[in-house]
């Protein structure tokens, strides 16, 4: 039949209103779970932070991606099934009208969604405003967290393009289930075989693109969207084309139909071969050298691989055709399954190739580069905070990832890390592999490192935390460059402190001021991520900060750049400032002046705390527990504690000023428990996780410093109860 | 005007439409009748645009009607099941989803036809009972305003009152604005009062096509006696479809002018003569019988 070429607009207005009305339930489910996760990026949960353990994501904005695979079942239920394209086929409207609407209708409610996650974000903003509210984490970026459900998007329209497509070309269930796992897994196979027979122990994805870790984020963000863009397309002209009344037949066409027999032959092959490479460790490198082994191994598989692909195909074909004469018919295509399965090792002999190529002498080395990790994304500092009470830590700056560092000293150590990475890294194996991928994330002990090369390529090694600051970090602070760009205050301005109960904008402006008086490398100092080992791997003790008071998280505006400042005497009026507002907050607690009484009288069972203790240019914390009316404990000891109790209670009593005091006493308070009231009368919302400061005479702060260090340093109270008495 | 030429449809290895020719006059009834496979529905969903001809050609006042809006827009398709836009749609819900895609759609007749058939606009459709399912239909139908309406078996379900009601309706849609009306229907005693224009359809071709007044004046029956022995020979001057004796009585089908008929019968000095109509039903099975079908194996 000849069509008749009629001329009918691209997207129906009224139609695109009737589908948006019909996505009513979906939309509006979809909003209300972003928002929650937009609220939620403002808290630490420990859902989300077991979330992103068990999916080994770093984000959870999945949730876009679910609503476009959501839209596109809808879409399916609405025109693909012969029933429901009764209603749809007959409408005056043509199958591409129906299409772009539908997609129009689909698009609108996600950027609804896209709304509702900073509507959650703002609202949780609003409730970290309220005094006592958990906000100790570092909220998603404002940008950051609407590039994510971009991204997010942009993988829920290849979702939406290849099930809409599927289901314009492919008619049975059985056929479009096939066909669903053929795309999805089918690519993830072929790269994970090539990738499984190369020695390299870099990606193939590297190998072709060797452009370093932020060029080739780019690329592949590229990529996604044009891959977005093309599924779109090829579904529209799918759907444009297709036909209610090829119910019956497995597939709109004959290739349609042998493409998705022979994907699934090629799926089960490929599942086979990566299995077998897997568990043996055989290489093209290996057969090639004639390993007998990996010769035998390879052959053994491959057999298995055919058979099972012989009787995948010949049982999908039967079974879609209802037919086994049919099915013997098609058995021809068969082979296609085959050369595609060894066309992946065309691109194994190019990473072996390339990978041989690499040359990990320091005069190969051309410079390092340090990719900032500085975009808060929420999650990390969600998962951190919750599991490990630190605030997530990063290194750099948009400014300071553009540094190309060429200093002698760190590229020889860029060429001992890339040599490591050639013989093969300890992140990229077994457990450490496994490891890194569930707990990578949430410590953030790990980064990465792109070296670039003299005779081609910049390739990214990625390394422990402890490496890089141990190798590295002496190096790279001492390029002026560098430092005056990672320490640049531009984006910090306007900006906040996180989490910090009660402090407003006026003590960020406080401390950005300071830190803007500050040289870049005095800046360095206190932004330095010195101690975010100690503060994010949960195997090492916590211990002291040796020489800060706090370390707070500045945070630009929207969240975007946050950067760890540690409260040294480098800031003072930002340390006076925090000092006051923590005091303040614990005195106004509910049962702060029966704590002290309490204190005085030694009449508690138990008292968990620290004694921060500041005078003389440093800061000493010690961490203290005492149960004074314990009568398990020898008296001399009891009244030891006794006394400590009643000189903290004077002090804390006293409360002479902080502002121009030589010497400063702080008590934290973490757990006070009186007899038989565990917990009850000094709930936690109270006076518990609070901290007074107080100035103090420099005999009472030397006294202090002498009996808390003779306690840290190991003397037994008990046996040297009498020198207390 | 509808035409339909050579028109051929298949599922796989099953014709559904095998080479069908047809033409239908705007402003009638046109009824199509046929067992289950005859290729009624499948017929309707072409003129509807919801299939593509596999061969042949369906025009609408000469315009192709497949993925094409402005023939579409003046067709209305109502096929056997109601099919709904969600699990809860009401019949005003319906009503919107229809008015978006039908310029013409009218919310007054809408509201006019929902009092006339006593149901509630707001109530879910899926609760309706399946005779209350059809009247929502066919309100929706006729409030989409447009120029060729297809019911497939819309009668099926509908009580008696119903039925004429929505009858009178159909008819005044084709009196007052020239409305084609086509109908498919298992039964042809449903359509004998109703259609201007008779199909039948076996193993997806058209076996008969009449206008329904013609079929039914050009045949009847007639049941005389006469004094004498008379056999079939001797009724050589008439177009005899049938010819039946019991005792003295015999029974004749006649395909002919009917007084011309009666004028001859008159001339053989009958000694009782009475010739009665013929059921639309009795017109078919003599009419098929002719043609070499057997019309119980028809319908």
């Amino acid at each position: 039949m000849t069509e008749t070429k009629v001329k009918a607009p691209f997207i129906s207005g009224p139609y695109y209103k009737e589908i948006f009305r019909e996505m009513k339930t979906i939309g509006i489910i979809f909003c209300v779970l972003q928002t929650v996760v937009g609220l939620l990026e403002n808290f630490g949960s420990p859902i989300l932070a077991l979330f992103i353990m068990f999916t080994g994501t770093g984000r959870y904005q999945n949730v876009m991606l679910v609503y476009f695979f959501v839209a596109a079942l809808n879409f399916l239920n609405a025109y693909i099934k012969r029933s429901a394209w009764d209603l749809r086929g007959s409408l005056p409207l043509k199958k591409r009208t129906v299409f772009a609407s539908h997609l129009a209708a689909a698009l609108t409610w996600a950027a609804l969604i896209f709304i509702a996650n900073y509507v959650g974000m703002l609202f949780g903003e609003l409730l970290r405003l309220i005094p006592g509210v958990n906000a100790a984490s570092v909220p998603a970026g404002y940008i950051g967290a609407g590039a994510a459900l971009l991204q997010q998007a942009m993988l829920g329209l290849i979702v939406y393009g290849v099930i809409t497509m599927l289901g314009s070309v492919v008619n049975k269930a059985f056929s479009l289930l096939i066909a669903g796992a053929v795309i999805v897994l089918v690519p993830v196979l072929y790269f994970g075989f090539a990738q499984g027979m190369s020695t390299s122990t870099f990606s193939i994805i590297e190998h072709l693109l060797p452009i370093g870790l932020k060029a080739r984020t780019a690329v592949l963000t590229v990529l996604t969207e044009l891959a977005a863009a093309a599924a779109i397309v090829l579904a529209y002209i799918a759907f444009s084309r297709s036909q209610a009344e090829t119910h019956n037949k497995p597939a709109r066409t004959k290739a349609i139909h042998i493409a998705i027999g022979v994907g699934l032959a090629a799926l089960v092959g490929l599942f086979v071969m990566r299995s077998v490479g897997a568990i043996s460790s055989v290489s093209v490198q290996s057969i090639a050298q004639g390993s007998s082994d990996s010769t035998g191994t390879v052959l053994l598989g491959a057999i298995i691989a055919l058979v099972l692909m012989l009787i995948s195909y010949m049982v999908y074909m039967w079974v879609s055709l209802k037919s086994f004469k049919k099915a013997c018919k098609n058995l021809v295509f068969l082979p296609i399954a085959i050369v595609l399965i060894a066309s992946a090792l065309l691109f194994t002999g190019f990473a072996d190739r390339q990978f041989e190529k690499l040359d990990a002498s320091v005069n190969n080395m051309d410079h390092v580069v340090i990719p900032s990790g500085e975009y808060s994304d929420g999650i990390v500092d969600i998962a951190s905070n919750m599991l490990f009470g630190g605030s997530s830590v990063r290194r750099g700056s948009d400014g300071s990832e553009r540094v190309k560092l060429t200093d002698a000293g760190l590229l020889r150590e860029a060429a001992g890390l890339l040599s490591t990475k050639l013989a093969g890294s300890e992140f990229g194996t077994g457990l450490a592999m496994i490891d890194e991928l569930l707990f990578g994330a949430i410590y953030g002990n790990t980064r990465n490192v792109d070296i670039a090369l003299k005779n081609g390529g910049t390739w990214t090694v990625n390394i422990s935390d402890y490496e890089f600051r141990e190798k590295l970090v002496p190096y790279v602070n001492d390029n002026a460059d560098y430092v005056a760009r990672y320490t640049d205050m531009k984006r910090f301005r306007g900006g906040s402190v996180v989490g910090t109960d009660g402090l407003d904008r006026r003590f960020a402006k406080t401390l950005i001021a300071e830190l803007e008086s500050l040289s870049p490398a005095d800046r360095l100092e206190v932004f330095t991520d010195s101690t975010s080992y100690s503060l994010l791997d949960p195997y090492v003790d916590l211990g002291t900060v040796s020489d800060s008071l706090a370390i707070l998280t500045l945070a630009s505006p929207t969240y975007d750049h946050v950067t760890p400042v540690r409260l040294t005497e480098k800031l003072p009026k930002t340390r006076l400032m925090y000092m006051q507002q923590l005091s303040e907050n614990a005195r106004k607690a509910r049962g702060f002046d029966e704590f002290t009484e309490k204190l005085k009288a030694a009449d508690y069972r138990d008292f968990y705390g620290n004694l921060i203790l500041i005078g003389g240019g440093s800061v000493n914390e010690y961490n203290f527990s005492y149960w004074p009316n314990d009568r398990d404990y020898e008296g001399s000891y009891l009244s030891y504690q006794k006394r400590i109790s009643a000189m903290l209670a004077d002090i804390i009593t006293e409360n002479r000023p902080i502002e121009g005091a030589e010497y400063v006493v702080g008590v934290a308070i973490n757990d006070f428990s009186i007899d038989g009231l565990k917990d009850s009368s000094y709930g936690r919302s109270l006076i518990h996780d609070k901290t007074v400061f107080m100035g103090v005479s420099r005999e009472t702060y030397e006294e202090l410093m002498e009996l808390f260090a003779y306690e840290m340093d190991g003397g037994d109270p008990i046996d040297g109860g009498s020198e207390w008495m | 005007m509808i035409e339909i030429t050579n028109l051929t449809k298949g599922f796989g290895s099953v014709k559904a439409l095998d080479n069908v020719t047809c033409r239908i006059d705007s402003g009638c009834v046109f009824g199509m009748v046929g067992a289950n496979g005859a290729g009624k529905s499948t017929l309707l969903r072409l003129l509807a645009g919801v299939y593509v001809p596999d061969d042949g050609t369906v025009t609408l006042d000469g315009e192709q009607i497949y993925d094409n809006p402005a023939a579409k827009e003046r067709i209305m398709f109502s096929p056997d099941t109601m099919r709904l836009v969600g699990a809860g749609a009401s019949l005003r819900r319906m009503a919107d989803f229809y008015a978006a895609s039908y310029k013409k759609f009218s919310y007054e007749k809408f509201t006019q036809l929902s009092k006339l058939f006593g149901l509630d606009p707001k109530m879910n459709i899926r609760a309706m009972s399946k005779g209350m399912t059809k009247q929502s239909q066919t309100i929706l139908t006729l409030s989409c305003g447009a120029d060729v309406i297809l019911f497939d078996e819309t009668f099926d379900g509908l009580d008696p009152v119903a039925r004429n009601v929505a009858k009178k309706l159909l008819y005044r849609e084709v009196c007052d604005n020239g409305t084609t009306v086509i109908v498919t229907s298992h039964s042809l005693r449903e359509l004998e009062d109703f259609a201007d224009q008779l199909a039948m359809l076996y193993k997806g071709k058209i076996v008969l096509q009449s206008d329904v007044e013609g079929l039914k004046t050009r045949l009847f029956k007639v049941q005389l006696a006469f004094e004498q022995e008379h056999t079939r020979e001797d009724f050589t001057q008439l177009d005899l479809l049938s010819f039946t004796k019991n005792g003295k009585v015999i029974n004749l089908i006649i395909r002919s002018d009917r007084e011309q008929a009666e004028a001859i019968l008159n001339g053989m000095d009958p000694v009782f003569m009475e010739v009665l109509p013929l059921s639309l039903e009795e017109v078919f099975t003599y009419e098929m019988d002719t043609l070499g079908y057997k019309f119980s194996e028809i319908m």
